[in-house]
């Protein structure tokens, strides 16, 4: 088939051998756009998870200013955070819609996010922004947070649209407990 | 009648536990006294290590990452500690991991320090302590001297600070601590579950 249409082409004016290719030749990058959003719905709903340091968190609260934020941190190791998650996905189904920003960062290692991060995302229907701490002074990192966080996870904070701190669970929380934090500060 | 009202609280008090007795652990104030049974068989009563020239209590768990990231570490630490008069207490308050999980975990980790099942969470409760590893450090007095990690990063070669280290060298040297707290990642220790949870 190739080796007739290279001598259709060959007898054509260039004109016509422009058209005959791009004819011949559009549908591969329309087929590679359909390739590359097919493998990206593909990922049952995950998002592709990245690392996150001190200064990026940071900027991410700043930048949801005018919102009301959840941050959370987790780890796919941590026992209580496994199995806080599903409450958190009920929330973010329940206070996304009213405008609620949720940030996860996940305490795995950065060459987990593939193995284990990812997979278990996906296994839990997650579709809000999540990140792997890659930070070299964990310390500075907690504190950065808030002061009186020990370092536990899972550990939650809230912050209202004016991006100021007004709650923070540093243990495991049941749904309604978030939902009862958050209620107030969004519309209904 | 006031006879027994007197006898009525003496009553009461005496059968409180004694984590509701006993303050939570503070930076320079004394450590709650507790006896635990070690995975040995033997009773060890912190007040028997008084006199120590410092005594490390250690939470550690048998299948949180990050408390065993630090197994061959904390050996290192006994090793190099324990011939300096330094007693090592390793506790582990979690529910979820039972005796014969710990004693089969400090067998193969070849911990050579005592190994303390913390039932019920009431050392941890205690101590306040949060996770594993987390570490508290007593002096000779049994005053709380450092509290926090072991070092900076469980990625040994990400290590440039040494806190428990620091600690304990400053205290050997009758020097004055100079990071008392220094905070870590680590797993959350399972506790018992309440009635309220």
């Amino acid at each position: 088939m190739i080796l007739h249409l290279c001598g259709r082409i060959f007898f054509l004016t260039p004109a016509a051998r422009l058209a005959q290719v791009w004819r011949a030749f559009f549908p591969l990058p329309f087929a590679c756009c359909l390739l590359f959003f097919a493998c990206a719905g593909g990922r049952g709903g995950s998002q592709s998870v990245r690392p996150i340091d001190e200064e990026g968190l940071h900027r991410l609260i700043e930048q949801a200013r005018g919102k009301v934020v959840l941050l959370n941190f987790w780890a796919t190791w941590c026992d209580p955070c496994v199995e806080e998650f599903p409450a958190l996905v009920k929330i973010a189904g329940e206070f996304q819609p009213r405008g609620l920003e949720m940030i996860f960062v996940s305490i795995d290692e950065p060459e987990d996010i593939a193995k284990k991060v990812e997979p278990f995302l996906k296994a839990q229907g997650v579709t809000f922004r999540t990140y792997v701490k890659d930070v070299k002074d964990d310390e500075a990192f907690i504190n950065s947070i808030d002061a009186k966080w020990t370092g536990a996870i899972p550990a939650t904070f809230i912050y209202d649209a004016n991006g100021v701190l007004v709650k923070n669970f540093i243990a495991q929380q049941k749904y309604e407990t978030f939902a009862e934090a958050l209620r107030p500060l969004l519309p209904k | 009648m006031k006879r027994l009202v007197n006898l009525f609280l003496v009553t009461v008090c005496g059968l409180l536990p004694m984590a509701a007795l006993a303050a939570a652990a503070e930076m320079d104030k004394p450590a709650p006294l507790f006896k635990l049974t070690g995975i040995d068989g033997k009773e060890y009563d912190l007040e028997s290590f008084k006199d120590k020239k410092a005594v490390v209590v250690m939470f550690i768990a048998t299948r949180c990452p990050y408390s065993n990231a630090y197994n061959e570490r904390m050996v290192k630490l006994f090793n190099d500690y324990h011939g300096k008069d330094v007693a090592f207490l390793g506790i582990n308050a979690n529910n979820t991991e039972s005796l014969d999980d710990v004693k089969a975990h400090a067998k193969d980790k070849k911990f050579a320090f005592p190994v303390l099942k913390d039932e019920g969470n009431m050392v941890a409760d205690l101590y306040d302590a949060q996770v594993t590893p987390e570490i508290f450090v007593l002096d000779g007095a049994l005053t709380l001297r450092y509290h926090g990690r072991i070092d900076n990063s469980h990625k040994i070669n990400e290590v440039n600070t040494h806190d428990l280290r620091n600690a304990l060298d400053a205290l050997l040297a009758g020097k004055e601590i100079s990071k008392k707290e220094a905070k870590a990642f680590g797993c959350t220790i399972k506790r018992v579950k309440k009635d309220s949870d």
